[in-house]
């Protein structure tokens, strides 16, 4: 019944014709934009504005407590722009984007690929990976810390006490060994994320172009390397821009095991800006290194997306 | 019901609880809503709290006091956020470093009238932040910490080590101790979130300081130099990742046994009689003296607790009726008592009334209680009390506020870096000492240039203090 209202429905708009321009627009359409409505103000009360308000405080100078402004022109980015330590945070958020992103691809696309296989308890695997990244950033930085402890940390208990492995204790929260303590902390949480999207991406891949390729005699590899990895290079492309941009962005994971420090180690851009904002107490000077940050994000966001046009194409 | 009909009631039930919501629940219309922000968020101090705000509402039923938390690290950035969006400032727990921007922005009450009702002889003497520039109090005491020295007795009798009352013994100490049994030297720290407060006691008692009164450099002086060398050389007994511990990570250590030294206030004698009584029955807990030869002033590390009223708050009588009610007397004991020791009342009677509770961890440690609570008379906090410490060595405690605290004591202290660098990059103390002294200067004098101080009048005394 629902389908022949459905085709008296279509053959009537067929007969009414191409609408004119001057009928208005249809009730159909004001219901939907009224449907777009409130996802559009949130984007705009919560992305545009604020970002059009950084935009004009990074143009002045603001003290963040009293909020007095002052109109500074371009000083602002003349600052950022000399200024040692932000070249340095920079660096530093280049260290842990692209450490953190490097490790959780290719743990994730490991994972993927196991979750695939016919393996015992797969549903129950399945699920448990997803734990990780339903835990609080907070609380996964609190059990790592415990985890990395000098002092009481299991880590070294079982590297240095109960394996043998180590005769010292691995300074997990020292210069050279902090980053690497939150790029793991960071692969642990982060690692069901990109598990789950390849998965879902190698559950399309037709079965027999795998069956075709044994039959000819294909390695695993090989099978790898020209069947699985152009089939779920889009989607890692994909999730290489956002997690890339979200990672470029992330403050909790990367302040709270060590503050910042030892020696300004763990201070990437945005722990960067909250010292500026916080400890030198000038709101606009902070809102000038977010604008450059937004603009160097922008480019890579264009660079990967041109990468992945090129990765569909070759696909197709 | 089709898809259109399906559309609109969905709206219609959208739209509804939108509206809802924001007419807020029928009793907080009734009632004065007071918020309550503050920092003392464990366990036990919020079931205090909230104990005493239960008995609070009951005797004012038309008041209701909202209790919102945060942790110390995040504390100044949220109350700037508030002030910036024109959030609500109830009661909220403000550090010292706040006070002369939100001051002269006009976003504090004065509470002078509070202190008047309670009797300000009643309060320990400097415990009160009176405001050098006008003379009103614009932050309520609600309780003091102070450090004190732990130390492992039977891991000293053990190496034949005698009581750590000066520097030399506690060298000796760090030294001989370190990697015996699985445990580092000592816990004097160089991290950016505890490190100035283990080193200032160092400091002061070598007759150094960051600035002067006046707002002049004083961490050039000579005792500032020693301070920094004997910390140096102490700093060398850390476990090995001390550099990025946290706020309690120090606390953790004494309690697991990886530490027999540690310079805390109160809360680590509170945990560790909680949570390893067999090591707190053999821990001593004494008055910190860490110059050479245990001279030079009186004087430990230490800060107060206070907190303002946001001259925004919607119900500023009610604001100041539960202050007070939570700051004096019976709740104020009540309140002390959720750390014992850590949270130090600064009400002289009620101090006298603590040791008197019969509480488990009074009863079996009151010594170490007698003496924190005696390090409240003798306390100094580096941002809270700029220049107490004078050019000939005495301790006489300031009230003038260090305004440019954040920038050299924020989240990258220039000391826990000055350390840092020596112990992790090797750099020569010397080397790392100047710089530091260059940076200290730096970054007062940035702060002067872009904002307006004057010193504090100098023939001004603080109530209270005679």
């Amino acid at each position: 019944m629902a389908l022949t209202r459905a085709v008296k429905s279509a053959d009537a708009v067929r007969a009414a014709g191409p609408k004119r321009s001057g009928d208005g627009l249809g009730s159909g359409t004001v219901f939907g934009l009224l449907m777009v409505a409130p996802a559009v103000l949130v984007l705009v009360c919560v992305l545009l504005y604020p970002a059009f308000v950084a935009l004009q405080s990074s143009f002045y100078r603001i003290v963040t407590v009293t909020r007095a402004e002052t109109f500074v022109g371009l000083t602002n980015y003349e600052k950022v722009l000399v200024e040692q330590a932000f070249w340095e945070s920079l660096q530093r958020s280049v260290i842990w984007s692209v450490g953190a992103m490097t490790t959780q691809m290719i743990a994730g696309v490991a994972v993927a690929l196991v979750l695939h296989k016919q393996i015992r308890g797969r549903s129950f695997v399945r699920g448990l990976v997803l734990f990780p990244y339903l835990v609080p950033a907070i609380v996964a930085v609190l059990i790592w810390r415990w985890i990395f402890s000098d002092t009481v940390g299991v880590a070294n208990w079982l590297l240095v006490d109960s394996w043998g492995i180590l005769d010292q204790p691995i300074p997990w929260f020292n210069p050279g060994w902090v980053m690497v303590s939150v790029i793991v902390m960071s692969l642990w949480k982060y690692l069901p994320y990109w598990a789950l999207f390849v998965l879902a991406r190698l559950q399309t891949l037709p079965p027999d172009l795998i069956d075709a390729a044994k039959i000819d005699g294909a390695s695993a590899w090989q099978r790898f390397r020209y069947i699985t990895l152009p089939w779920i290079l889009p989607v890692v492309i994909v999730l290489l821009v956002l997690r890339t941009i979200w990672a470029f962005n992330e403050f909790d994971m990367v302040y709270l095991p060590a503050g910042g420090g030892p020696l300004f180690e763990t201070t990437t851009i945005p722990v960067y800006i909250r010292r500026v904002a916080f400890e030198f107490g000038d709101m606009g000077h902070a809102a000038a290194v977010a604008m450059v940050m937004l603009v160097m994000v922008a480019i890579l966001t264009n660079v990967y997306f041109w990468v992945y046009r090129r990765a569909e194409d070759r696909l197709n | 019901m089709n898809i259109r009909r399906l559309k609109s009631v969905g709206s219609a039930l959208s739209c509804a609880a939108l509206l809802a919501v924001a007419a807020g629940p029928v009793d907080a219309q009734e009632k004065q809503i007071v918020p309550f922000l503050t920092a003392e968020s464990s366990p036990d101090s919020v079931q205090a709290i909230l104990g005493l705000i239960a008995e609070f509402e009951e005797q004012n039923p038309d008041i209701g006091i909202e209790l919102q938390l945060t942790s110390n690290d995040n504390r100044g950035p949220r109350i700037i956020n508030s002030v910036s969006v024109g959030d609500e400032l109830g009661i909220f727990e403000i550090e010292r470093r706040l006070v002369p921007d939100f001051t002269r922005a006009g976003y504090l009450l004065p509470l002078d009238s509070i202190v008047e009702e309670i009797g300000i002889e009643k309060f320990i003497p400097g415990s009160l932040l009176y405001w050098p520039w006008d003379g009103h109090l614009y932050q309520f005491t609600s309780d003091l910490s102070a450090a004190t020295l732990y130390w492992r007795k039977d891991t000293f009798e053990e190496a034949g080590l005698a009581e750590p009352d000066s520097f030399e013994r506690l060298l000796e100490a760090s030294e001989r101790l370190h990697g015996q049994n699985g445990m580092s030297g000592n816990a004097f720290e160089a991290s950016n979130r505890g490190g100035v407060q283990r080193f200032v006691t160092f400091l002061w008692q070598n007759c150094g300081d960051f600035y002067t009164e006046d707002g002049e450099l004083a961490f050039d002086r000579d005792g500032t130099r020693q301070a920094v060398e004997d910390y140096a050389a102490l700093n060398a007994f850390n476990p090995g990742g001390s550099h990025s511990w946290g706020s309690l990570d120090a606390v953790n250590s004494f309690i697991a046994g990886r530490v027999p030294l540690a310079l805390f206030p109160g809360r680590l004698g509170f945990n560790l009689a909680n949570n390893a009584p067999d090591i707190a029955k053999v821990t001593g807990n004494r008055e910190a003296r860490v110059a050479r030869g245990g001279e030079g002033p009186r004087v430990v590390y230490g800060a107060v607790t206070s907190y303002s009223i946001g001259s925004t708050v919607r119900h500023p009588e009610a604001a100041k009726k539960f202050l007070k009610f939570l700051f004096t007397g019976d709740q104020l004991l009540t309140y002390s008592m959720g750390v014992p020791g850590h949270i130090a009342p600064a009400i002289k009677e009620v101090q006298a009334r603590m040791l008197e509770q019969d509480d488990p961890y009074i009863n079996d440690y009151r010594d170490w209680v007698e003496t924190i609570l005696e390090a409240t008379t003798y306390f100094n906090a580096e941002a809270q009390n700029m220049g107490s410490i004078k050019d000939d060595c005495t301790f006489e405690k300031s009230l003038v506020p260090m305004p440019w605290s954040a920038r050299v004591m924020g989240q990258s202290p220039v000391v826990s870096t000055m350390f840092q660098r020596i112990s992790l990059q090797d750099v020569p103390v010397e080397e790392a000492y100047a710089d530091a002294v260059e940076e200290h200067r730096a970054q007062m004098e940035a702060w002067k240039q872009e904002n307006d101080w004057e010193p504090a009048p100098a023939d001004w005394t603080p109530p209270g203090m005679q």
